[in-house]
């Protein structure tokens, strides 16, 4: 058992959960024609069926439990402010699962000429506001009143001792919805992670109806009509959101150190976590020579990645790839779109280079910009 | 429905599930109301009130039987049946005088009614007329008018309300008069019932059992949910304090305290529950606490402000008691689902350190009491040095607590030496010296911590300085042991010191620890010479100007017998062990680390090439020196400026938890206490399990201290917490408490307490008096002597009847209670005496040594006997002498033989009295001038039990009678005066 336990907890750790759950994303929610090829062979879509649901709801809700027979996780699921967090987690599995679901269930339908289920007829597309909307409104929050009350009374509120400045919480958490944020912040400048990051996120999420014009799947769930943005939306939710908030809530223990979800929170934990720019990486341990004195050229390798990053490479894709997609966009649309993706890109490949090779910065320049 | 083919939903669907979501609500809000009505201190309170019930029906019926077996209350019962009957004759009268002045009052009611109606009607118009003159309105005329018609109609409504109020007045005063012997019967009898009456009004609210239906309905219904809003009879409002002038912190503002912890600990400040069990037993020390009367009552202090704890929480769990032990927190969690509350930062203290509590207010008072666990700890703290490591505010300027190492060459050897700070428990087994090696976490290094070891001793014999004063002035060898050991005994050596056959006592107190004020005074003939001993003896602070041994103004020959005597001690050790030689290869290891410390690697290696042995000894000396802190407790040169190597513990209470490192250790409760009692009963134990170079391993010493010291001195640590800049309740720093402090810390310093009793305490010596004295019985030699003259007449009879009982002997010879000496005796004798001792009782031979006190020190004396005694300093009261005044011939008389006989017990001038053995005789009267305050002196003759309890001094003026001699008019005090004004001259005799 402690070694099953000790070989998750190892699994765990952000370099193997995150690259697998990388890489197994693509098969599970297939960007391309070929991937799902892919998906259909591997029998993955085997999952969006009621037996597949029931199964993966069975397997995630069980080991969960079996799991708080460990008492260091137990300790961090049951406290108080951790427990809506679990529920919201079940949460999304389980509507991640129907949408998923009633999108397969229409991508058959479609496939056999079919209308999908959400179809009506125009002429009797109409329903009543009363009674039908509002009497299931007042249902709904009746039963979410009943629901907070019987929380509040199993679960004690967890009030803390009057705030002091001068002693501060270890770890010291945000609220758990921005615990992605403070994920980022381990592996970006806090410039980047805190303010320029959610900005885009932002502006990304509002430009999405203007990039995304096409009229195809539009009124009713459907995958395979808009595969490359439903499979692009889920990473960036799935894996760039949902995955770090997981990590951030339970996770990072004291010192913001990664504890397996069976390790005990060890506030003295030591992980060796020297990290090195990408310049001193290069001048210095590949080059053997001292770090040149004027920035530009010290920085040289790391502007020229991030220029080749988002310079060079959309245009590469859209000469290859990307040719059709690229012709229906027009020139400002995928420009547009090509940012936003590679700025989502950027972050698992930063995360990824400071698993392999410890690198700290990118292009750093202090007090002026880190990246 | 027409439309229910239009609906998307089915309606009957829709309206099930309505139905069972509005049976799940109601579910949540009947649980809701219930998990909130119930509380635990709703329980408490209902189980209190029966324990109350319980309590207080046997306390009235004892009240009731008490009263019924007095004689007055049945004398009084048939007064009053007499009373009434007479009264009852009068029954037609009394009944028409009563309807009467019923009738009247009615009268009176409506007539008050109507005058109300008229002053406020008079009052608007007086409003708006003042108005209109102000204006200068036309209407101002007519209303001044209306006004007057008003004030008319008032004031005969205000008539007529008078005349009936005086009508009543004459009906009533003549029902009293008829009812006048019923009601003084009753009085009487209320009075002799009183404590009853009052205990059964009681138990009428709160017994049940004694209340009508309707009132026990009303008892159920106040307390209902939903009703108990109102004016419920168990609630927290009622029994919360807010205490003024101790306030908390409550979202960045001071706001006074809040305490709900009565609302269970209902019992608390009564003494009627002192058998039941928490939480509503009553306060086991309500003679200091709580109650109205005591130092600390309720309303003023709560609860919190001692106790620590969560005031506010009105659960067992929020409240933050703390357990004890790991059994207790155990057994908590399974009865109150104990939890601690993480970020509470001021928890309960756990009972056994509830003393800690005291030091918020108290933490410049010296010594407490009721505080024993406390000042013991203070006590040891100081005892056993941790201020020479450890910064504490308090203890700062205290001396060091070990002895001066500046000149160790002409006393100590260096084998001696090794052996000793290797394990000193082996050569003193009380020592307080703590021992550095051979712990937990250096067991395994011994190679290196020996030559660490040789190193600090060679630095401390390479420094030492040479002391040319210390020539024996006499022969050291020809000393008497036999007379040394009585010395020992007789000269008071034993308030500061324990002597090898004495037994240490086996839980320490602060009595105890004043008889350690100095080591125990064995195994010197392997330790030192003679000759430094004779000359220690002799002149302690020649050889340490910074000693605290004072000097006992020993005869040359006393010092020799005392050498003697301490030299050939019975305990004594085998020669030690010699150093062997310094392991040259670890020698340079541990210096090249050292030196690498400030370098590079291969400059520090150059740097060694260049040393020899003897300069990498002194070197790595020197640094060992430092990194054992040696320093801290030992004056030793080189190390004058350095700063203490530990932790800051003026704030060790209220250190967050997360800053003590608890290491490997698992198994510890996670609680600072747990820690800190850890860190005393093992204190390298925090290593165990960690990889750590030797320079880095924990390095405190292990004093050996045992549960009970360890529990005082965590006491001590707990009460070092952050103070409260807020608090108003400690003692205000008024010049008599700043000055009785000061003076108490130098008392301490000096163990005054070692040999008298001051302020109450003290007196350390006394049980070695009480064996001397049995030993040696004081006044031997003389009797010898006269037996010797005597032998012929064979008086060996008599002996038994001779043999004084040692604790009565003791008694004499025990050095003087301090009780009152500010008000005793004149400021500026004592100024002298304290630099140089006289012998007030000359048939002492314990003796009041000379301590080389500075002028400040002295006077910091002076000020703490005079502010303690609330004298009024710097003035006294002259008695002017006339010598050939009538009083003046009266006292002489007095004094002669034939009435007082003063000189039977008194020393006078120096001449003892005749026929007396040493043990009976009293001060010296010849002193009384320079020494004793007159003010003194009358009161010592008017009543001398008083000023010292137990005092042989007869009372020759018995209080409250007159006096037993007719001179000067028979007048007590005209005597006395006189008396103390002929004593004021007998230094001339």
């Amino acid at each position: 058992m402690d070694t099953l336990k000790h070989v998750i907890n190892v699994l765990s750790a952000p370099q193997v959960s995150f690259l697998a759950a990388a890489i197994a994303f693509f098969f599970v929610f297939p960007p391309t024609d070929r991937f799902q090829s892919w998906n259909r062979r591997l029998r993955l879509d085997w999952l969006w069926t009621v037996k597949g649901g029931i199964l993966l709801h069975a397997l995630v809700i069980g080991a969960f439990f079996l799991s708080t027979l460990d008492p260091n996780f137990r300790a961090i699921v049951t406290k108080p402010d951790n427990v809506p967090i679990a529920l919201l987690l079940f949460g999304t599995l389980f509507f991640l699962w129907l949408s998923m679901k009633q999108a397969c269930d229409n991508d058959a339908r479609l496939a056999n000429d079919q209308k999908p289920n959400e179809y009506t007829d125009p002429s009797e597309s109409k329903i009543l506001v009363w009674p039908d909307l509002v009497y299931i409104e007042l249902i709904a929050g009746i039963l979410c009143m009943a629901a907070l009350i019987f929380w509040s009374i199993a679960l004690e509120a967890p009030l803390e001792e009057p705030a002091n400045p001068t002693l501060s919480p270890n770890p010291a958490k945000a609220p758990w919805y921005f615990l992605g944020l403070q994920e980022m912040l381990v592996y970006f400048d806090p410039w980047l992670a805190g303010v320029v990051f959610p900005v885009i996120i932002i502006v990304g999420l509002m430009s999405l109806p203007y990039i995304d014009t096409e009229p195809g799947g539009s009124g009713y769930y459907s995958y395979s009509d808009r595969k490359l943005y439903v499979s692009l939306f889920m990473f960036g939710w799935l894996l760039l959101w949902v995955y770090l908030i997981i990590v951030g809530a339970f996770m990072r223990g004291p010192n913001w150190n990664f504890f397996g979800p069976y390790e005990r929170w060890d506030l003295h934990k030591v992980v060796a976590l020297t990290n090195i720019n990408l310049s001193s990486l290069i001048w210095v341990k590949l080059l053997n020579q001292p770090l040149p004195d004027n920035i530009i050229i010290r920085e040289m390798f790391g502007i020229a990645m991030l220029g080749f990053h988002f310079l060079v490479i959309p245009p590469l894709l859209a000469m290859t790839i990307l040719k059709k997609f690229y012709a229906r966009m027009g020139n400002v649309k995928y420009a547009v779109f090509m940012f936003l993706s590679m700025a989502a890109v950027s972050l698992p490949i930063k995360m990824f280079l400071r698993w392999t090779i410890n690198l700290k910065y990118v292009v750093a320049i202090p007090g002026w910009f880190n990246l | 429905m027409d439309n229910d083919t239009q609906r998307y939903y089915d309606p009957n669907t829709l309206n099930r599930w309505f139905a069972v979501s509005c049976v799940v609500f109601l579910v949540s809000l009947v649980a809701m109301f219930y998990y909130d009505y119930k509380r635990e201190w709703r329980d408490h309170q209902a189980t209190f009130r029966e324990i109350d019930i319980r309590v207080s029906t046997e306390k009235l019926d004892r009240e009731q039987e008490n009263v019924a077996e007095k004689e007055e209350y049945e004398q009084l019962q048939t007064a009053l049946l007499a009373a009434q009957e007479e009264q009852s004759k009068q029954g037609q009268e009394l009944d028409t005088l009563a309807s009467e002045l019923a009738a009247i009052t009615k009268e009176r009611d409506s007539a008050r009614e109507d005058m109300n109606f008229k002053k406020g009607e008079r009052d608007a118009v007086k409003y708006e007329m003042e108005q209109a003159r102000e204006k200068g309105d036309r209407k101002a005329a007519k209303l001044v008018k209306r006004l007057e018609a008003r004030e008319q109609e008032l004031a005969e409504k205000k008539l007529n309300v008078e005349q009936l109020e005086s009508k009543m007045l004459v009906m009533n005063s003549a029902i009293t008069e008829k009812t006048a012997a019923v009601v003084s019967v009753e009085r009487q009898l209320a009075r002799l019932t009183s404590q009853g009456d009052l205990l059964k009004r009681k138990l009428d609210v709160l017994d049940p059992a004694r209340m009508s239906f309707l009132d026990k309905a009303g008892d159920k219904m106040r307390d209902l949910p939903g009703m108990d809003m109102l004016n419920p009879r168990y609630s927290v409002r009622d029994h919360q304090l807010i205490i003024n002038g101790i306030t908390e912190d409550l979202v960045f503002t001071r706001v006074p305290r809040v305490d709900r912890c009565k609302a269970c600990h209902m019992g608390i400040v009564s003494r009627n529950f002192q058998e039941e069990e928490n939480p509503y037993r009553s306060h086991p020390n309500l003679d200091l606490f709580l109650t109205q009367s005591s130092a600390h009552p309720i309303k003023e202090f709560g609860c919190t402000s001692c106790h620590s704890g969560r005031g506010r929480g009105t659960s067992f769990k929020t409240a933050v008691h703390m357990p004890t032990t790991r059994e207790q927190r155990e057994e908590w969690e399974k009865e109150h689902g104990w939890k601690k509350l993480h970020h509470w930062g001021s928890p309960m203290y756990p009972a056994r350190y509830t003393q800690a509590g005291c030091y918020e207010c108290h933490a410049n008072d010296p010594e407490l009491d009721g505080a024993d666990k406390l000042n013991l700890g203070l006590a040891i703290v100081r005892k056993a040095g941790c201020n020479g490591c450890h910064l504490i505010d308090r203890f700062n300027g205290e001396p060091k607590a070990g002895p001066g190492l500046r000149r160790l060459k002409p006393k100590l050897a260096k084998d001696w030496s090794f052996n000793w700070i290797k394990n000193p428990k082996a050569f003193r087994k009380h020592t307080w010296m703590p021992s550095f090696f051979k712990q937990s976490n250096n067991s395994d290094i011994e190679a290196r911590t020996d030559v660490e070891l040789k190193a600090i001793v060679h630095y401390l014999f390479a420094k030492s300085e040479e002391h040319s004063a210390q020539q024996p002035k006499a022969d050291t060898s020809s000393g008497n042991a036999e007379n040394g050991k009585r010395l020992v005994r007789a000269r008071g050596c034993q308030a500061c010191h324990m002597l090898d056959d004495d037994k240490y006592d086996d839980t320490l107190d602060v009595e105890a620890m004043r008889r350690q004020q100095g080591p125990g005074l064995v195994g010197f003939s392997s330790k030192t010479t003679a000759a430094w001993l004779y000359g220690w003896l002799k002149d302690p602070s020649s050889y340490d100007p910074v000693t605290r041994m004072p000097d006992l103004r020993l005869s040359d020959e006393d010092a020799r017998d005392i050498t003697a005597y301490l030299l050939v001690s019975e305990t004594d050790e085998e020669k030690d062990a010699a150093i062997s030689e310094v392991d040259g290869q670890i020698l340079d290891e541990v210096t090249l680390e050292l030196i690498a410390g400030n370098m590079s690697h291969a400059a520090a290696e150059e740097k060694l090439k260049g040393m020899d042995a003897g300069s990498k000894l002194e070197y790595t000396g020197m640094q060992m020196t430092r990194h054992y802190g040696c320093f801290g407790c030992h004056d030793i040169p080189g190390f004058e400026d350095e700063q203490p190597i530990g932790t800051d513990l003026s704030e060790a209470g209220s250190k967050p938890i997360a800053q003590l490192d608890f290491g490997l250790l698992h198994d510890l409760e996670h609680v600072n206490y747990a820690w800190f009692e850890q860190k005393l009963k093992d204190p390298r134990s925090f290593d165990h399990g960690l990889e750590k170079k030797p320079s880095e391993r924990l390095r405190m010493p292990a004093f050996g201290f045992d549960e009970q010291d360890i529990e005082a001195i965590v006491t001590c640590l707990l009460a070092f917490s952050k103070p409260d800049s807020e608090l108003k309740k400690a003692l205000p720093r008024t010049p008599k408490n700043i000055f009785v402090e000061e003076g108490e810390k130098l008392i301490t310093q000096l163990n005054c307490r070692g040999c008298h009793i001051i302020d109450g305490s003290g007196s350390a010596i006394r049980p070695s008096i009480v064996k001397w004295a049995g030993e040696y019985p004081p006044g031997a030699e003389l009797e010898e002597a006269e037996e010797e003259e005597e032998e012929e007449d064979d008086g060996w009879g008599d002996e038994e009847e001779d043999e004084i009982d040692p604790e009565v002997l003791a008694m004499a010879y025990t050095p003087p209670d301090l009780t009152g000496e500010g008000a005793k005796v004149q400021p500026e004798w004592l100024f002298h005496f304290l630099g140089d001792p006289t012998a007030v009782r000359p048939w002492f031979e314990v003796r009041m040594p000379t301590y080389s006190l500075s002028e400040e020190e002295k006077n910091t004396l002076l000020r703490y006997f005079s502010y303690l005694d609330d004298q009024k300093f710097p003035f006294e009261t002259v008695a002017t002498v006339d010598r050939n005044s009538e009083e003046f011939k009266v006292a002489e008389k007095m004094f002669s033989p034939t009435v007082m006989n003063c000189k039977s017990c008194h020393v006078v001038a120096g001449k003892p009295p005749a026929g007396k053995t040493a043990a009976e005789w009293a001060p010296d009267l010849g002193m009384a001038k320079t020494r004793l305050k007159s003010d003194w002196v009358l009161k010592w003759l008017i009543d001398p039990q008083e000023l010292t309890p137990g005092t042989k001094m007869p009372q020759y003026w018995p209080k409250g009678e007159p006096s037993p001699m007719p001179e000067l008019g028979g007048d007590s005090l005209r005597q006395q005066e006189a008396m103390r004004n002929y004593l004021l001259t007998l230094e001339d005799e």
